[in-house]
């Protein structure tokens, strides 16, 4: 009987708080479950591919609501917690999308403050993903993000980290943590076919991945970015 | 009786180098700390400058659309020197920071009322070049918040440690002084309402 209630309180206290989930282990979240199964796959290899060719880290991560939090202060603490980026260089972008409340918002670390700055990154939110996220596309947003951050990133060879520690496109640094937040664990846990996504990383094992999981990369963020809605 | 004196003095002796070794450890903690303190009060005087370095453009862009509002631009001019003024490069003392958080609430409400004109200008809102620099103004104002908080928090850990007991015995002795805090205004929780 008490195990009932405290489940449900659990699950009641879940249900009204936001928390900061624990550091994604891929480069898209989906915790909303807005994007397909396959649309997933293909956005992941596409960020994937921008931070081997750039080495900035980028993730994006999908809520199904904001739960009455503050946008700016919940992202900057997500992206406190999970430190995207490379640490020194602190090259991480996140982006956040929170369905049902229909807002967004782009999480630039301190070392992509002049890549990235706050105008460019609000017309990425207002130019390149709202147009698809209007229409109910998750997927083609975010893929079109990846898009245009390709371009911006391109041109110029991925800045070396200072401790050099890494050999290929170093993982720690190259954080694509387009994390889709699974809001509860538990979906995670279950839903995923995940697993599956992580063959594709076996080619990498020489760049430290242990089990397919991505670790942050130590780098930090000051609030720079951007806001929308859709 | 030469024993026993030998005993004492390294029983003495004993006390006294523990006694330097947690000085030291006190000491170095507070550097440490202070530390942290400094080079999270130069972070906000760099996103504060950051703001202050946006309204020149955000006066001309605006003047453009709406030379007749003489008074919110020198209002926000004004409030923008006096915020030059308050420049301390070091960690202010409370009065200091009084003044400081003073003129830079000058300018934070000189802004306000500046954004409230341009209300007014429908078509100046939608200009391209307006919207990045709200757009950049809201992200300083979100920076300035970030790094208000870590510099408190910083504050806090280096005042905690300095008041402790012992420590605050080695804090006196070398002089390490207790770090002011932001102070969040009244009501400035809530954003200002646009109203017509």
């Amino acid at each position: 009987m008490a195990t009932f209630f405290v489940a449900a309180f659990c699950a009641a206290a879940a249900a009204f708080a936001l928390e900061v989930p624990p550091a994604p282990r891929e480069y898209l979240t989906d915790f909303a479950g807005v994007i397909g199964r396959q649309q997933q796959t293909t956005i992941d290899a596409r960020l994937e591919g921008l931070e081997r060719q750039s080495g900035h880290q980028v993730i994006a991560v999908l809520f199904p609501s904001l739960d009455g939090e503050a946008l700016e202060d919940f992202t900057l603490r997500c992206a406190e917690r999970w430190k995207v980026g490379r640490k020194g260089l602190d090259d991480g972008i996140i982006f956040f999308a929170f369905v049902r409340d229909r807002r967004m918002r782009l999480e630039v670390g301190y070392g992509l403050e002049e890549k990235v700055p706050d105008a460019m990154a609000s017309r990425l939110l207002n130019d390149v993903v709202k147009p698809s996220f209007a229409a109910g596309d998750f997927g083609g947003g975010v893929l079109a993000l990846a898009g245009a951050l390709e371009r911006i990133f391109r041109g110029e060879a991925p800045p070396q980290p200072p401790r050099g520690k890494r050999t290929s496109p170093g993982f720690p640094g190259v954080l694509v943590l387009i994390i889709l937040f699974l809001l509860t664990r538990a979906m995670r846990g279950s839903r995923r076919g995940y697993r599956g996504g992580f063959g594709g990383w076996g080619g990498f094992s020489g760049g430290g991945f242990s089990g397919g999981g991505f670790s942050g990369g130590g780098g930090s963020f000051g609030g720079g970015g951007a806001s929308g809605s859709w | 009786m030469n024993k026993v004196l030998l005993g004492c003095g390294l029983v003495v002796l004993g006390v006294l180098v523990f006694l330097g070794l947690a000085v030291a450890g006190s000491y170095n903690r507070l550097v440490t700390l202070e530390e942290t303190v400094k080079s999270a009060w130069s972070q906000v005087e760099n996103v504060y400058q950051r703001r202050a370095d946006l309204v020149p453009n955000l006066v001309e862009t605006v003047k453009g659309a709406a030379s007749f509002e003489k008074d919110t631009f020198t209002a926000v001019t004004e409030a923008r020197a006096k915020v030059g003024q308050v420049t301390f490069g070091k960690v202010p003392d409370a009065q200091q920071m009084q003044q400081f958080q003073g003129a830079q609430d000058g300018l934070s409400s000189a802004l306000s009322r500046l954004l409230v004109v341009v209300e007014k200008y429908p078509e100046l809102k939608a200009t391209q070049a307006f919207r990045d620099l709200q757009v950049q103004l809201e992200g300083t104002e979100n920076r300035i918040a970030v790094e208000r908080r870590r510099f408190n928090e910083a504050a806090q850990a280096f005042n905690t440690t300095r008041r402790r007991f012992p420590t605050m015995i080695v804090a006196s002795l070398f002089g390490f002084a207790e770090k002011p805090y932001f102070q969040s205004a009244p009501g400035s929780d809530k954003a200002p309402q646009v109203k017509f």
